[in-house]
Formats: structure tokens, sequence, C-alpha cells
């Protein structure tokens, strides 16, 4: 298959502005219309540890993070060596180290082979001689950069300019002095891959918990209750500063508990409201999730998932919150789950979970994870046309005006598709007991076995629509003929999508199935997706093979025969190699 | 402001249709006369009076009560309810509950919500007793006593729920007793007036858990505030919140202060926000879309 892509990897120390480097790439090459991946990495430092980029920038939009590099910029080689394992050179990846790192040849951490070709380049002293500081030693490697990937030099002037504009001229020219300067050492070393923008496009640099929060706004959401939890903060960071503008709130409680009952305090009081977490603290989070199944209130619950169990590695990924998003409530809950499977999609299915939490009066607990919370993307612009939002089924003033004030509004009213009309504190007539107890119609408790089975069917009922209404959220990709089936979830949707093509190239046709909706589980809608394939490969991070389970659970016995369970643990994201080391074999023996 | 009825309502105007399950001789039933009465007092709008508990004895008055009611899950009436006021601050929000539910399972909340001072009112009605799960030891059991999960006598030193108030920051906290209805009716109408976190700390003896002798055993202790009690004296409060309930149990207000309450804040904040003006949501899209401008030289 042809490369249309460049990947870049750079690692340093803290200060050596690693990340702003990557993100003035992502941001130039976007504007030049590159579509890309910005993924960071830290080590477990608060403040001024070593950190590590990977960019991949293409003509067309970037599915994965990718394998090999083509360029990698090591500010030193200690720092490196802790990243070696996410950015892996090849024979034909241009190396470029800070000519001051004294590393013994032994104690390099590069395989032998490569140790040759290496360039040094004095990044520190260059930035130091024309940039008057050692602070502009990234400028010095996004310079290199330019000129090793064959980026338009005056695009990153520009950025340059607009960067330090505030500092003054004198910042301005010494950074552009420093950026020249390594351009000029560039000279000689090009990338094998020349990657050019097919068309000029407007392209838009987010993360996807930045593009969740921008969908909550969107989606109407003004109400944020959460606890700062590693991936989520950048959620409840934006909503802080936005809400406010549009009149919303966004509160930081005490904790998690009261975080998601703010959240359902609010809703019930008639505003769409959010609370966002990782996995300790949606597992503090759901009795109350509960009681908003119970009640009945419409809520959002944002998981980003992250290393588990426990403290586990906040800051890599995992897909194993899985069991919890769709189980981790005490009784019988009904529940939507709802997962995002890039950065783009983390828009799409904010608003996605907020219609259907109004829609059905139901709690929708979102799984996203590390993985496209905190990886930046440089994509189409949103379409803000295409938004469609849904409000929640309010009784009307008519519908009030009969009610028997001595009963009371009949909240809960059986209806033919199970939602009944709610009210929120205001409407005259509409005043109701909203309970955490079973209750009859009205709200009273009840504790009759009759009453309880008529209930939960009632809220379970509701969501039968779900599934069809929300068909969409289906994603198929790849061959209508193809016989190997490859299942995943979330995140790992970009390397599957890019496995299937890799596939393809090399002949074998295969096809993605990924459910965006996982509950209620769209069984018809992913038989009929499946329908002629022979094998059917499952990838997740999940060790435990939660989502392979899960589907074993749910589809009709002859397929859930066929599953194989490709799960394993986190932390690094799925590639695209693995998939297609695992699946090529299995085509292979078919085959003979 | 709070929305006042259109018509004056008397107390069993707010009495709802459910009947309560609570024992005979049990405080809460004077607790739920006083609540009806307060709410007339200031003729409040049902329809814009939001009543929210967790779980309890106590936690089931909001369902006796003819407005907007919720009962929600144990110890988190008090986050429920804030999120209720700042999703609307039109609403008046009361949260009522018991000793277990707001000192032991839901005491986070508590500090906080004194200190982050959401214009609710709490009225917590302590019998010093779990009486739903029949009779285990509460936060608030004095030391000594025998409940069925200390047969042989609590050897744990009570909460002191005023006292607890008054270092956290409630600015309004008063006591009262659940026999003392008229008593009960001023301070819970004067709380819900309060401009911050109101805090009634309500005396509500369990005669079937704690027997006869705990409501004697009050109703013997309690008495006003001193002559020439001022409520705004951090000194005055002190002392009556360090006071030994062995000895002496005051009733009434003893604490209050005027500092601005979260909702004033918010609103202050919002002013200052909307000054940087309001985007569009095509505003914020265009943000995420580098643009280095012509800036310059470079171009």
């Amino acid at each position: 298959m042809p490369r249309d892509d460049l990947i870049v990897g750079i690692a340093g120390a803290g200060g050596d502005g690693v990340v702003s480097a990557g993100e003035l790439l992502i941001q130039v090459a976007a504007r030049e219309g590159l579509f890309g991946m910005l993924v960071k990495a830290f080590g477990p430092q608060i403040r001024g540890g070593e950190s590590s980029v990977r960019v991949r920038l293409s003509s067309r939009p970037v599915l994965a993070q990718g394998d090999d590099l083509d360029v990698l910029i090591a500010f030193n080689w200690a720092d490196y060596g802790r990243f070696s394992a996410e950015l892996v050179p090849d024979e034909h990846t241009l190396i470029f180290v800070d000519e001051m790192d004294k590393t013994p040849p032994g104690e390099i951490p590069l395989p032998e082979r490569l140790k040759a070709g290496v360039t040094r380049v004095p990044f520190e002293q260059l930035a130091i001689d024309k940039g008057g500081s050692a602070l502009a030693k990234n400028i010095v490697g996004v310079g290199v950069l330019a000129g090793a990937l064959n980026l338009p030099r005056d695009a990153f002037a520009r950025a340059i300019e607009r960067r330090f504009a505030k500092k003054g001229e004198k910042v301005v020219a010494a950074n552009l002095a420093a950026l020249d300067a390594g351009v000029e050492v560039s000279e000689g070393h090009h990338a094998k891959v020349q990657v050019r923008p097919k068309k000029p496009e407007t392209l838009m640099v987010v993360s996807g918990n930045d593009a969740f929060a921008f969908g909550a706004l969107v989606a109407g959401c003004r109400f944020m209750a959460s606890y700062p939890i590693t991936p989520q903060s950048e959620v409840m960071e934006w909503l802080a500063r936005e809400l406010p503008k549009f009149g919303g709130v966004m509160v930081q409680p005490e904790d998690e508990l009261a975080s998601v009952c703010m959240a359902i305090g609010a809703s019930y009081a008639g505003v769409k409201a959010l609370t966002a977490s990782s996995g300790p603290g949606l597992a503090l989070k759901s009795e109350a999730i509960g009681l908003a199944s119970m009640a009945e209130i419409p809520l959002v619950v944002l998981n980003v998932q992250r290393v588990g169990p426990s403290t586990g590695i906040p800051t890599k990924t995992e897909q194993a919150d899985l069991m919890q998003g769709l189980y981790g409530s005490p009784g019988d809950t009904s529940k939507v789950v709802v997962a995002p499977t890039d950065v783009a999609d983390c828009f799409t299915i904010a608003i996605e979970a907020f219609n259907i939490a109004e829609q059905y009066q139901v709690p929708v607990v979102v799984l996203s994870d590390q993985g496209i919370g905190h990886r930046t993307d440089a994509i189409r612009p949103f379409d803000l046309s295409a938004v469609r939002t849904v409000e929640r089924r309010l009784a009307t003033a008519e519908e009030l005006a009969q009610v028997d004030p001595h009963h009371g509004f009949s909240r809960y009213t059986l209806t033919p598709d199970g939602v009944s009309p709610m009210t929120v504190p205001g409407q005259a007539r509409g005043n109701y007991l909203s309970s955490g107890l079973e209750h009859n119609e009205l709200g009273a408790p009840v504790s009759g076995a009759a009453g309880h089975q008529q209930m939960s069917e009632k809220r379970f009922h509701k969501l039968a629509s779900v599934p069809e209404r929300y068909a969409h959220l289906l994603i198929t990709a790849g061959d209508a003929h193809a016989d190997v089936g490859l299942l995943a979830w979330g995140a790992s949707k970009g390397a599957v999508l890019e496995a299937v093509e890799v596939l393809a190239a090399s002949g074998i046709r295969a096809r993605a199935v990924i459910p965006r909706l996982l509950m209620p589980f769209p069984a018809a809608q992913i038989e009929r997706a499946l329908e002629g394939l022979k094998t059917l490969h499952v990838f997740e991070l999940s060790y435990g093979q939660q989502f392979c389970t899960y589907l074993r659970s749910q589809l009709r016995p002859e397929l859930a025969a066929r599953l194989v369970g490709h799960g394993r643990a986190g932390a690094a994201p799925l590639s695209v190699q693995e998939i297609t080391k695992l699946v090529a074999p299995s085509l292979q023996a078919a085959a003979d | 402001m709070a929305h006042q009825a259109v018509t004056k309502l008397s107390g069993k105007d707010y009495k709802a249709a459910l009947q309560p399950v609570w024992c005979p001789g049990c405080g809460d039933f004077g607790v739920v006369a006083a609540v009806y009465q307060a709410l007339a007092k200031l003729n409040l709008d049902p329809d814009h009076t939001v009543l929210v508990s967790g779980i309890g004895c106590s936690s089931r008055l909001p369902g006796y009560v003819n407005t907007y009611s919720f009962n929600a899950i144990h110890g988190r009436a008090i986050p429920i309810a804030t999120g209720i006021k700042l999703a609307n601050p039109d609403l008046t929000v009361v949260v009522v509950g018991g000793d277990g539910d707001g000192f032991a399972i839901g005491t986070g909340h508590f500090v906080h919500a004194a200190r982050r001072n959401v214009d609710i009112t709490y009225v917590c009605m302590d019998n010093s007793i779990y009486g739903l799960t029949k009779g285990q030891t509460s936060p608030t059991t004095p030391s000594g006593e025998s409940t069925k999960t200390s047969p042989d006598g609590n050897i744990e030193d009570p909460i002191n729920p005023v006292l607890t108030a008054l270092a956290c920051g409630a600015s309004f906290i008063a006591r009262s007793f659940s026999s003392e209805v008229k008593t009960s009716v001023e301070l819970i109408a004067e709380a819900i007036e309060h401009d911050g976190f109101s805090f009634v700390h309500m005396i509500s003896p369990c005669p079937v858990f704690r027997g006869r002798q705990q409501f004697d055993f009050v109703k013997e202790r309690v008495r006003g505030v001193p002559e020439g009690f001022d409520f705004t004296k951090r000194e005055q409060a002190r002392a009556i919140a360090f006071e030994d309930p062995k000895e002496q149990i005051t009733l009434g207000l003893i604490w209050r202060d005027s500092r601005p309450s979260y909702i004033t804040r918010q609103q202050e904040l919002r002013k200052k926000v909307a000054q940087k003006g309001v985007p569009t949501y095509e505003d914020i899209l265009h943000s995420f879309i580098p643009d280095f401008g012509a800036v310059g030289a470079a171009r």
C-alpha cells in the first residue's frame, strides 16, 4: 500500500517544549490542509518531567497513530529512552539528537543498526546563538521538521509570529531566527515520503475532550458538575470557561457523589445536565445513576476511561470500564450506553447522548477513553448545520389543567411507548413525588411484586426503540463480500478501519463492525451487519475481554460461537500491525 | 425572590394525600406540621417549592407535602437540592432528613454546602438513632447508650451538628425541638427566608428505639436563648454550640451572617462574563481552526 502519511516523534525533558513543538506542527500542517493526529505522553511528574509527542500527518483523514516513525527528534537519549516503545524508528527514519548529549554509544536506546545514521544537531546551542535562549530549542526542532518534511517555512513563520506577538518584536525575531537555523540544519535530510494536501481544505484542530465539551454545549447542556480526575478534567475546564457565557453553570463539588447528584438535581429542575469522570469516579457515581434510572431523570454521564483497576495508570488508555458502564449500578438499571470512536465522534456522540437522555428520560453513560480524550486531531470542521437537538416531553398546560389537585400530577403514567410526560418545578399543577423508591404512576412508594414488575417493564420497554431510531450509530466499513469480520468499539475503531484497508491491499477482504450504541444492544442491526462473515475477530483493550464477553451474551448462539477474542490489557493503543498479524494467519488457515 | 402563592394558603393546603408511615409518637409528626405552617406563613407557591430528602424515616417527609418533592438516595439530598437551586434559583429549595443521612453518610456534603453558601434550607431531624433500619447507633447517639449495634453501650462520642455547622461556615444556624411546633415554624420560616445556606438542627425523638425517656430528657433541658443573646456575635454562638446537651439544650436562632450567597456571587460572575460578549457556536468552532492571519513580513 503506497504511503500517504508522515509520522514524527519528538521526545525531551521538561522545558524542552516538546508538546508545543508538536502542537505547532499539527496546527501549521492543518492550516496547509493536512489531516493529522497528535498523541502526547508524559512521565509521572506533575510538571517538568519528560514528555513525548507523536504526530501523524496525511492528505486524508488519519485513522490511527501509525507505526514506525519517519522523523525522530530526541533532545536527549535518556528522555527518549522512556518512550522508545512508543516512538519506534526503522531504517528509513531520519533521527536527530542534540549534539550536547554525551550518552556513550553503548547506552543509546536505539537498535545497533540505526546508531550510525543519527544526525547530531546543536539544538540548544543554535537556540542560544540564534534564538537568544535555550527555550527556543523546540523552535529549532520545528525548523528541522519543516525542512525534513518539506513543509513551507513561511507557514511556520506566520504561526510563530502569531504565537509570540504578545511578547514583542524581539522575541518574534529571535524565534524566527531559531526556525531558520533549524531549516538550515535539515538541508540534505528529507523524509522519503512527500505528503501534500489533495485539495485546499479548511481543517480544525481539536482534542477529544474539548470536542465532547463543545458537543455538550451545542446539545443544550447548561449544567455540569464534576470532580477533577485524569483524563477527564479538560472537559470540565472547557465548560467552566464557556458555560457562564451561556447562562449555564459548571460547579466543582466536593466529590463524585455530589457531582452526579447535583447534575441529577439540575436535570430534575429542567436543565440539560452533565457529569463526567473516569473509571474510579464512575464507580462512585453508580448508585446515583440508578436513581436517575428509577426516577426517570435525563442525565449524561461521561466516563473518559483510563487504565484500571483502582488508580491504574491515569494517563494511559484502556477499554475495561465496559461492564461497569453497562451493569455498574444496583438493581436492574435501565440505561443507555454509547461510545465515541474518535475525536470528531466525541462531538457527535455528546449531542446524541443528550438527545437520547432527554427523549427517553434516562441516564446515558458515554464511554470515551484517554486515547481519544487526550488526543488532538486535525479534521474537517464539525457541521453545525447538521446538528439536531431533542427536548424532553413536558406535560402541557392543557394536560396539567386536567390534573386532580388532590392526587397530584401522575408523573409515571403508563404510556404505549413507556415514556411519560414529565414536569419541572415551576409548572403549575405539575408537582409530584420523584423517588428512588419503587413507585406507582403517581410516584407514591409501592412494595408489591406486581407494581415492581410493571414499572421495570416500563423502564426497559421505553428503550426498545433506541436501536432502530439510532441505527446510524452502528459503523460498518470494508467489503460487502468479506468473510473476515473485525469487531471493535470506541477508540479501537481507528486501527481496525486502517487494518481493513491494509488487508484489502494484500487481497484479504475484511469488514469492520463497530457499534457506538452498546446498550440497549442493537442486536438486529449488528446481526445484519455480520451477515456473510465467517470469522469474527474481536479487538479491544481489555485483558478480561469484556466486549467479547458482552457480544457473546447478546448475539445469536451461532454467531456467538464464532467470536474470537483478541483482547489485551491497555496502556498502549491498538496498532494496525497487531491486528493484521492476528487476522492474517487465520485467513491463511481458512484458505489452505 | 421566592414565588408567592396567588391566593392565601393555610397549612392544610400544603398537606399531600399520602399518609405518613411514621410510628405513633414520632417527633417527625411535629416537624411536618411545622413545615406546613412555615410554608403557609411565607405563603410560598407550591409549584415553585421543592422539598428534597435522602433516606431515613424523616426523609419520607417530602412525600407528605403538596409541593414538588424528591425522595432521593441516602446521604445525597444536599447535592441534589444544590443542583436544583443552581439550575433554577427562582425555586425555594428545602432539604429534610435525619442525623444518619446528614451527619454520617452525607457529612461531606453538609460541610461543603455550608461553605459554599448556596441558598437552600436544611432541616435535620435528629433522633440519635437509625429508625428505618430499626435501631442501630447513629452519629449523634450519646456515648453509653445501648442500641442494636452497641448492645453493651456506645463507646463513641457523638458529633455535634450545631458546632459542625458553625465550623463549616453555615450562614444561618438554628435549633428547635419537634414538640415546640411554634418555635419550629418561626425558625423554619426564617431559615427559608435567609439568603444563604440555612441549617435547622431539629431534635425529633424516636419513642420506639430510644424510648419515652429520650423525649423527657430533651424536654427537661430545652430553653430559649439567654437574655440579651446576639446571634451575630461569634463568641456567643460558639458558647451555645459548645454547651453540653446533658446539661442544657438551647433552642432558637444561634448564628447568622450576611455574606453573599453562592447564587448572588454567581449572578455577579455572569454579569462580568457577559460584558466580554457571548460567542455564537460558530465563533467557538472558528476558534478551533488554526488561522495565523497575515501578520507581517513572513507572508
